[in-house]
């Protein structure tokens, strides 16, 4: 049996589905999903059956009877299959499952009878109000969703738990807003002011933590699992990036509370709001977390396709909770998205212009210090704009511009061998397929112009058909050199002004191939149409009719993923036209040169550092998205017209002629989306009582699990649009000032019966702390802490053994003393191949993909680095000296301020007992054998206090909230 | 039972119930509450057991051949063309372009274009009453090779080498699937209390593809999870002490902080902080069992001489002799991965004639000593060691970029045939079943899936694979998966 809960479900349809509608979503998927949509799905139509859509489960299957017969179960072939005994006929076949149970058989034929109406998935249709569900105990609801809560909890007889102490709920709400155990003075206040009116004192208690800078540091670190965020690029080379950037913008948005669906829209396309501050184009970093693959032998193209396809996927299941990856191959093998608009939607996504390149590019240069970030947007539009107008008049004179093929080359070349051929009146050379790195082509040519300002160069792909679609590696031409050579073969050089390439932001500046460099201008890594730059010559040349012109092309190395950059084909064209060399001293032209050398200075005066961000390719520079025959990038069906979106959602509202990256964040922002607003709220749940809502925040799809409390989900869900618009602090504030969320958290004999894991929440959360909260709870505890907030990773103490990067990395721990050794979790040093070894122990994911939630394990390990960890051990001795501080003589207050530091809580007589005989007998042990105290302290007594102090941090209560 | 055994007797209780009860209880449909009779939900499955007593129900269901496992995998995947499926056909067409009809429809990870047929780079020869063909990279297995049951027709789906580890070891080529280790130990616990029941070594140099992917617990209880032993620092992470604290403290410690944490189970009633009680007094354990069953110092020097192995020394010799010493001390289920034998010809490195002949010499000996000293140690019979990467090479010579071949030797990844070997624990000694075909690239008779080969597997543990499962989003999940998966019955002795 492959669903162990049918026996469950039928004893509650069997006394409920009777009389009530038969519900498709609820009541007849789930059927489909668990036996039949396995062979007659998304992926396999087996039969020529599918039960996705209603049309083809109404039509008929090869054997050419119908399907389903709304109205008339007898005469519908699924249900004469189901029930049939012939082991050749019956479905399941028996080898693929078991036969159906006869309730499941009374549901489907009923709803057949019923007209076999179908509808849609709980978590596609948009949410709507309830209205508040009646409830007994009317004195209990503090805010609308504890009505939902206490109902539930009513129609289970059972009750609501009793409101937790005050220090149970400062440190529960605490931690899970800013990631911190509250301070002593801040338990004392609260204390007092909640024996007054408790919940009047919750709420300023609330707005207190919402309006502390950790609130930003602590959702940033949730937000970095989903987003992927690591400080590397992953794969095999796994090099450190920088993007920091993008966590101190997470930091920010959420300490000013910027609207969840701004958030969304920034993070999808801020790159393309207009007018865009640089805060937003930060925000892109969000897609650009993907891995990067500079191993050698890996293809450029192809793993810029697998980052496209995980910004498609992360995009979706983050903000929409729905498996799109799935798609990529076939059809949904559940729900009904089908595998064409997975590239409908790829398209959005695939006209940014990094490509899997060692450089990462484009990487935006943002200032280290915020107050600069408004100048320094300034500056790169500026840049921007400038060489915009600068391209369009280029654009103009090129136009204009009778450009004569080059013929009569004659070819020479070191490291490869050249050959010309005749072509739509060009001679063009091409390389051998062998041609090496470095290769230099020299190409010695007559014209019958009398002068020359400007010589175009072009490189074109070896099979334009193919390039179209599935790109080229291309080249790049490192120098570039002409000479004329007179009668007498004596050769004079010429010297070249600039280089104009045909794009107005090339990544790489073209004028580097007239000096000489690494990279100058070329189609680096592959390219996918003929493309060109312009030489422009420094004077008009006049030439002799004799003379003939000298190209010597020097071709790039073997930069990325050991492909050598060699142009495999190119053709050279010349012009007289005077406009090129003119248009240089026109006052457009010259301002826009200065506007973007000043720019470039004085960003360059500004301390600053990169992040990698979404930047569209010029229109003309679109690429071609195709469908991937079965998901194949290699195998390419047909050319996608314009993105979109699948059509079981509410339509895409295009802003312009074609939809943009932008009109897709508009989309996915949505208060017309079913999922976006429902997977944020359902996140925030999770995060404070450790179960979604819906179980499964990564699937909401129908292989997901269903909401415990549907209308909840609902009436939260359009709260959140409507009333709250939108604000995370606002709804955060709504939960954790509720009745639900202060009820005590211990567990009765009654509810370990009947709910242990606390689905229906008769009691309040008792969560463990996360990996970052445990290391910040330990620094915090014991003073270590160190609360600079923002800036680079930071690397706190290793264990040994751990560090082995693949390429050289080197981990730099501060020494003792220095704060930047103290700070918090949020800021450690991410690398994808060697996780921090505490993030490891405590379920931290590895970031190489988004990942929807953390499962809590509980380990041995973990007990070993909350005990042993050289950090943890740090703070255990920096806990007991600031234990003794209570009173350097009494025992008894170091032990129950250590408690209180530790827990939040006061110390009970009983532990006091417990721990002031471990002291004794500590004592006793360290006078026996004194060597054992180096490292930890100077006296016997001391060295107590300091265990003392790690089983402190080390309790149960200590280790949870 | 003494307290410790109590504690652990509970946890695995609550562990087991609890997640029992969250998945059964809102599965699908959500509708089903907690208390009702969830047995009666799951017939079928596993959880026929005893729930209130989760060892003892999880006895196999049937006498069970091995006791443990020591899985030494490849990583990177050795080619079986060079070692043990001898193509004597491939030798004829050496050289020569690779006919169409393997290409068509064919994807791989490196090949372009018609690449060219490579045979057999080393001499082969039949050992044993079997007759079992082996290549002279590893000589050390001709006096055992009437001990190796070979299966020569091994499938999966995926070619990139992370997918393809993980279905091996997890039964799904997506992260988040428990591992074989890990479904191993639940169904039957550990043999040592003091010793994680899942433990994994790494040699070569570097982590496997997917890491700690291969031997993580997925949604199974995370005490199931394997443990990674270190060769450099504490060959478990913390597992020393910190400074200023001994053996003695550390205990006095312990018994404070389980004292204190059972008042708070007392106050609070969370099932986790017994499982926590439990976890600290394991952790207590492992600082020194661990550290005795993990090294090699204190072998006698025969030992260590017919491992190759140098005490000090991160090597795969080191390695099988302490999978040795694992397997002695009750460790259930020990996996080794030795990285680097991706052997595409794109370096030296990664060459047949050059890298590839290094790893044979890393691993030949320490093998052929590993199922010498279980035979010694009467351990063969009820350990099962499995040899194998995560697919196969194709008979073509690798030709990155489209030209006619690498650099060096070498071949691509192939999933459609490869070889594994077995030995002990039940499966037929001096045989071999299934081949491929005459070139090496596709199975020729009796396919052998990665799932087929897991529910051999698992029934070598005593175990039916359609019933060791454990519910999951709503699926009765298994380690062989929702596909057909069979019994090889013919390699089981």
């Amino acid at each position: 049996m492959r669903f162990p809960c049918f026996g469950l479900i039928s004893l509650i349809y069997l006394s409920h589905s009777l009389n009530a509608e038969i519900d498709f979503a609820r009541d007849v998927r789930p059927i489909l999903n668990a036996n039949c949509t396995a062979c007659h799905g998304g992926v396999k139509e087996a039969g020529d059956v599918s039960f996705i859509y209603r049309e083809r489960a109404l039509g008929k299957g090869e054997s050419g009877k119908p399907v389903i017969v709304p109205g008339n179960p007898d005469a519908s072939e699924m249900i004469a299959r189901i029930v049939s005994t012939d082991p050749d006929e019956i479905m399941p076949k028996p080898e693929h499952g078991p036969s159906l149970a006869k309730f499941q058989i009374n549901i489907l034929r009923q709803w057949i009878q019923e007209g076999a109406k179908w509808g849609e998935h709980w978590s596609f249709v948009p949410p709507h109000k309830h209205p508040l569900p009646s409830i007994k105990k009317t004195d209990w609801p503090v805010r609308d969703l504890d009505h939902f809560i206490l109902a539930r909890l009513e129609s289970e007889n059972l009750n609501p738990s009793r409101v937790a102490k005050p220090e149970q709920w400062l440190r529960r709400a605490s931690f899970d807003l800013i990631g911190l155990p509250p301070t002593l003075e801040e338990i004392e206040a609260f204390k007092k002011s909640a024996a007054q009116n408790l919940q009047v004192a919750i709420e300023k208690e609330t707005d207190r933590l919402l309006a502390s800078p950790r609130f930003g540091e602590r959702w940033a670190s949730v937000w970095m699992d989903l987003a992927r965020y690591a400080d590397s690029v992953g794969y095999a080379d796994d090099k450190r990036r920088d993007n920091w950037k993008y966590r101190d913008w997470l930091i920010d948005s959420f300490n000013k509370d910027l609207p969840f669906d701004q958030f969304t829209i920034e993070q999808i396309a801020g790159d393309l709001i207009p007018h865009a501050t640089l805060e937003q184009k930060i925000a892109t970093t969000f897609s650009r977390l993907t891995q990067v693959n500079s191993e050698g032998g890996t293809d450029d193209e192809e793993f810029r396709v697998v980052a496209v396809m995980d910004r498609m996927s992360t995009t979706w299941e983050t903000f929409m909770g729905v498996s799109f990856g799935c798609v990529q191959c076939h059809s949904h093998p559940y729900d009904p998205i089908k595998h064409e608009e997975y590239y409908d939607f790829m398209e959005f996504f695939n006209q940014s212009k990094d490509a899997d390149i060692d450089e990462d590019l484009p990487r935006l240069s943002v200032p280290m210090e915020k107050s600069h970030y408004d100048e320094a947007n300034r500056l790169h539009e500026q840049i921007r704009i400038s060489e915009q107008s600068l391209f369009t008049e280029r654009n103009k004179i090129d136009s204009t511009t009778k450009w004569q093929p080059v013929t009569s080359v004659k070819a020479e070349a070191k490291k490869a061998i050249l050959t010309i051929t005749g072509r739509e009146g060009y001679d063009e050379f091409q390389a051998d397929p062998n041609v090496a790195s470095g290769a230099e082509y020299v190409l010695t040519f007559p014209t019958d112009l009398k002068t020359v300002t400007a010589l175009r160069l072009e490189i074109l792909p070896l099979d334009l058909k193919t390039a179209a679609h599935t790109p080229e590696w291309g080249g790049i031409i490192k120098q570039m050199q002409l000479e004329v050579v007179d009668a007498s073969g004596k050769a004079t050089s010429v010297k070249i002004h600039e280089v104009i390439a045909d794009e107005a932001h090339p990544m790489f500046d073209p004028n580097a191939s007239i000096t000489g460099s690494d990279k100058g201008w070329g189609t680096y890594s592959k390219f996918s149409k003929p493309r060109h730059a312009t030489f422009v010559l420094d004077q008009p040349l006049t030439l002799s009719p004799d003379s003939k012109l000298r190209v010597s092309l020097k071709n790039g190395g073997t930069y990325s993923a050991s492909f050598p950059m060699v142009v495999k084909r190119g053709r050279l064209a010349l012009t007289d036209e005077p406009a090129w060399i003119n248009h240089r001293g026109e006052s457009n032209a010259v301002s826009a040169k200065r506007a973007i050398t000043d720019a470039r200075q004085k960003l360059k005066s500004i301390p600053s550092t990169t992040t990698p961000v979404m930047v569209e390719r010029e229109p003309e520079h679109r690429r071609n998205t195709h469908m991937f025959i079965r998901g194949n990038w290699l195998d390419k069906g047909h050319l996608v017209k314009e993105g979109n979106t699948p059509k079981l959602f509410p339509s895409l509202k295009k802003s312009g002629e074609r939809a943009t990256r932008l009109d897709l964040a508009h989309w996915v922002a949505s208060p017309q989306n079913p999922l976006t607003a429902r997977v944020a709220v359902n996140r925030f749940w999770l995060e404070l009582f450790g179960k979604g809502i819906c179980p499964t925040p990564e699937d909401f799809g129908s292989a997901g699990e269903p909401p415990s409390h549907p209308e909840l989900l609902d009436h939260l869900t359009v709260m959140f649009v409507n009333e709250k618009k939108w604000s995370v602090k606002s709804m955060l504030r709504e939960i954790v000032t509720s009745a639900t969320y202060r009820q005590d958290s211990s567990i009765t004999d009654e509810l370990e019966e009947k709910d242990r894991d606390n689905r229906l929440l008769a009691r309040g959360p008792r969560q463990r702390l996360t990996a970052e909260m445990m290391r910040d709870h330990s620094l915090s505890a014991s003073g270590l802490i160190s609360h600079k907030i923002g800036g680079t990773p930071i690397q706190p103490p290793l264990p040994p053994g751990v560090w082995k990067p693949f390429v050289a990395d080197a981990w730099k721990t501060p020494e003792v003393g220095n704060p930047e050794r103290y700070r918090r979790s949020v800021y450690i040093y991410f690398k994808r191949s060697i996780l921090y070894p505490l993030f490891s122990s405590f379920d931290v994911p590895p970031r190489d993909l988004s990942s929807k939630r953390r499962l809590v394990s509980n380990t041995p390990l973990q007990a070993l680095t909350t005990l042993n960890d050289a950090a943890f051990h740090e703070a255990a001795v920096a806990l007991s000296k600031r234990m003794q501080s209570a009173d350097p003589s009494d025992l008894g207050k170091q032990i129950a301020l250590g408690y209180r530091l530790a827990t939040s809580g006061e110390i009970h007589a009983d532990r006091t007992t417990e721990l002031r005989n471990l002291h004794q007998q500590l004592v006793t042990e360290y006078k026996n054998s004194p060597d054992t105290m180096k490292g930890i302290a100077k006296t016997p007594e001391d060295a107590a206090l300091a265990v003392i102090a790690s089983v402190l941090l080390n309790l149960d209560e200590s280790v949870t909230r | 039972m003494n307290l410790l055994q109590h504690l652990q007797h509970e946890q695995l209780t609550l562990a087991t119930r609890r997640h029992f009860l969250k998945e059964a209880a809102f599965g699908l449909g959500g509708l089903c509450l907690a208390g009702q009779n969830l047995l009666g939900a799951t017939a079928g499955s596993i959880v026929k057991r005893d729930e209130e007593n989760p060892l003892n129900a999880l006895a196999p269901s049937f006498a069970p051949k091995a006791k443990r496992v020591i899985f030494l995998h490849m990583a990177g995947a050795p080619s079986q063309m060079e070692l043990f499926d001898y193509k004597p056909v491939l030798q004829q067409y050496d050289g020569k372009d690779c006919p169409q009809e393997y290409l068509e429809g064919q994807r791989f990870a490196f090949i372009k274009g018609v690449p060219r047929l490579l045979g057999p780079q080393f001499q082969f020869k039949q050992h044993g009453k079997s007759g079992a063909w082996i290549s002279d990279r590893l000589p050390s297995l001709y006096k055992h090779a009437d001990k190796l049951c070979f299966i020569k027709s091994m499938q999966t789906d995926q070619f990139n080498h992370a997918p393809a580890k993980l279905l091996m070891h997890t039964g799904n080529q997506n992260l988040g699937y428990p591992s074989m280790g890990s479904w191993i130990t639940w169904g039957l616990g550990s043999e040592n209390q003091n010793l994680p029941g899942f433990m994994v070594l790494l040699s070569g140099g570097r982590s496997p593809r997917a890491g700690a992917a291969l031997w993580n617990n997925g949604f199974l209880p995370s005490v199931y999870q394997g443990v990674q032993c270190r060769s450099g620092g504490d060959p478990v992470l913390n597992a020393a002490n910190p400074p200023g604290i001994n053996r003695n403290i550390r205990r006095a410690a312990l018994d404070s902080l389980s004292r204190l944490n059972t008042k708070t189970h007392e106050e609070i009633g969370d099932p986790e902080t017994v499982t926590r009680i439990s976890q600290y007094e394991m952790a207590y354990r492992m600082q020194v069992s661990v550290p005795e069953v993990m090294t090699i110092d204190d072998e006698p020097k025969p030992v260590l001489e017919m491992y190759g192995a140098e005490p000090g020394k991160n090597s795969f010799a080191n390695n099988c002799l302490l999978a040795r010493k694992l397997a002695e001390n009750g460790v259930r289920y020990i996996q080794l991965f030795d990285w680097g034998w991706d052997t595409h010809g794109s370096s030296a490195n990664e060459s047949l004639k050059d890298g590839f002949v290094k790893k044979c010499k890393d691993i030949d000996q320490a093998v052929g000593a590993l199922l010498s000293d279980l035979e010694m140690r009467g351990m063969l019979e009820d350990t099962l060691v499995v040899w194998g990467g995560e697919f196969g090479r194709t008979p073509m010579q690798e030709n990155r970029g489209g030209g006619a071949a690498n650099a060096f030797v070498g071949r691509d990844h192939n999933p459609n045939a490869f070889t594994i070997w077995m030995a002990g624990g039940g499966v037929k000694p001096g045989m071999t079943y299934g081949e491929s075909d005459e070139l090496g690239y596709r199975v020729g008779s009796n396919p052998v899936h990665v799932r087929d080969f897991h529910a051999t597997i698992l029934h070598l543990f005593g175990f039916d694979h359609h019933k060791l499962s454990f519910p999951f989003q709503g699926l009765n999940q298994k380690l062989t998966g929702v596909k057909p998966a069979k019994v090889v019955k013919d390699v089981l002795a």
